[in-house]
């Protein structure tokens, strides 16, 4: 088991793969609510916008994107480093597919309560933040932290354009011993464990700040109580 | 009896079946026989050769009674490997596999890999022989063995004429732009501990790293550089050796233990070597005579 001794390189690998996913989802969350507001709203040169936005990004395969960020801007003499370019490219991508799970979740909270919230005086921000936000959260949160996952799995691809994170350092391993299958093995536990953290983290977190739960893939349960059920899930 | 139409759920199902079989349709004609995927060049053999397609294994029996030789390249590794305009392989070591199945008499199965799946692509079997600009290192012998020697080949460095930089030792802070599982990575990371390496894919997406200016040298095999920047006057090559390299030599790359197509490849390459085929190539693929010590040792 020659590459267990270059076991300081899948750390720092997997440090840049969590650094690098977790800023380019940040970026996409904010394109996403964005874009998601835009394609909802009343103007219809916002509404293409977000509408061109999101097809293209979605519809085309994020190596490509990458790429056009890093080796395409640059033969343009628009040059951006790779980090740089990769997080970019993995945000704006994130960023699209963001933007229509939000988009389905403010779409989601019932006409019935905007309406009531009209009756009560609510002016429109006030509705957004009071009464649309909070329910919208509710059906948006496991779909974001899904897409939270798929980033950090579509980090990997930054290994094309020089960036050494997990899966770049597990093929200079490989070039170094060779023991293909154990590093490859060695690389997917390392993503098992990062993305089931995030799952995990994300279950504790919502366990705490939804009441009622949410359901998750990582349910809690104490054994013979009687809880609220909320549709889906065991209690 | 009233015969009932067909309910939702049972067109669901129906629809699902035909979805799963398309797939599986779909699947079932990709050709997909190497690391990074492409299509094999070789057709079945004609009927009436008692050869079989299917048989698997890479010792010079297998290969025989397969009648199929298969031969991983690199695509973008010019001019030793890249597409011709109809899209097929050629290059120098697409043109030395080829000769090389001529002369087994079998017909070859030529596909691409990346630099850093030559080796497991030997080590799995998925190939019986790697002709991919492949140096002869010592570590590398540990994990596979090699045919006697094609060409004469050393770690060069490359640079833009606008960066200023004259000799080799300068690039030892500098960014510097090397394949993945290549050997100028290994040397560059020895030389220049202080360096910034960037690791890329292929030895194309290394020269454009340098050329945009993303890297600031690129080492990699003295060949290949000097194909790619021979019409590109914002690149030069820096004169000698990287330090610490030495003049070595590519070689066809072929899975430990199998002497029986080992044996058969030197054949091959003396009589390769014998006809003046290297430097033949050479002239073919760089356009120019080829320097006098690079087919030394091989060719007198």
């Amino acid at each position: 088991m020659l590459f267990l001794n270059y076991w300081h390189l899948f750390v720092t690998g997997a440090w840049v793969t969590i650094w690098t996913s977790t800023v380019a989802f940040a970026i996409g969350l904010v394109l996403g609510t964005l874009f998601a507001l835009a394609r909802r709203s009343r103007f219809r040169v916002l509404r293409l916008i977000g509408t061109v936005y999101v097809e293209i990004l979605r519809n085309t395969p994020a190596l490509v994107q990458i790429f056009i960020a890093y080796f395409g801007f640059a033969s343009l003499g628009f040059r951006l480093p790779a980090l740089l370019a990769g997080i970019t490219a993995l945000g704006v991508n994130a960023g699209a597919y963001l933007a229509e799970i939000i988009r389905a979740g403010i779409a989601s909270v019932p006409p019935g309560q905007l309406e009531a919230a009209r009756t009560l005086g609510l002016s429109p921000v006030q509705t957004f933040f009071s009464v649309v936000l909070p329910q919208a959260t509710r059906t948006v949160f496991p779909p974001v932290v899904n897409q939270y996952v798929e980033t950090i799995l579509g980090s990997s691809l930054l290994s094309a354009i020089s960036v050494q994170e997990l899966t770049a350092e597990a093929r200079i391993v490989n070039s170094i011993t060779y023991e293909t299958l154990a590093i490859f093995a060695f690389a997917m536990i390392f993503y098992l464990i990062l993305t089931n953290l995030v799952s995990f983290a994300a279950a504790m977190f919502s366990r705490s700040f939804f009441k009622p739960r949410i359901a998750t893939s990582y349910k809690f349960s104490i054994r013979g109580s009687r809880q609220l059920r909320t549709g889906g899930g065991r209690a | 009896m009233k015969i009932t139409s067909t309910t939702a759920p049972m067109r669901r199902r129906a629809g699902l079946l035909v979805v799963v079989a398309v797939a599986l349709a779909l699947t079932g004609c990709s050709v997909g026989s190497g690391d990074s995927g492409g299509s094999g060049a070789g057709s079945s053999p004609s009927a009436g050769d008692n050869t079989d397609p299917n048989h698997t294994g890479s010792t010079w029996a297998d290969i025989k009674k397969r009648g199929i030789i298969n031969i991983a390249v690199g695509l973008t590794t010019p001019p030793f490997g890249l597409t011709d305009k109809n899209g097929k392989p050629s290059g120098f070591d697409v043109d030395v596999a080829n000769q090389l199945a001529d002369y087994l008499g079998v017909k070859a199965n030529i596909f691409e890999v990346s630099a850093d799946g030559r080796i497991p692509a030997l080590q799995s079997g998925k190939a019986d022989l790697v002709s991919f600009t492949l140096t002869v290192t010592p570590e590398r012998q540990q994990q596979i063995d090699f045919s006697d020697g094609v060409i004469h080949a050393y770690q060069g460095v490359a640079v833009k004429k606008s960066s200023g930089i004259t000799s080799n030792k300068q690039i030892a802070d500098k960014t510097i732009a090397v394949q993945k599982g290549a050997l100028g990575a290994t040397v560059a990371a020895a030389a220049y501990p202080n360096a910034t390496l960037q690791q890329y894919d292929s030895e194309v997406n290394t020269i454009l790293a340098a050329r945009q200016g993303q890297a600031d040298a690129v080492v990699d095999g003295i060949a290949q550089l000097t194909y790619n920047i021979k019409d590109d006057s914002s690149m030069k090559l820096l004169p000698g050796l990287v330090a610490g390299d030495s003049v070595q030599s590519y070689a066809l790359g072929i899975q430990k233990g199998d002497d029986s197509l080992t044996k058969k490849v030197n054949a091959f390459l003396k009589q390769f070597h014998a006809k003046g085929e290297g430097t033949k190539l050479y002239k073919k693929w760089f356009g120019a005579e080829p320097p006098a010590d690079l087919f030394k040792g091989f060719e007198n």
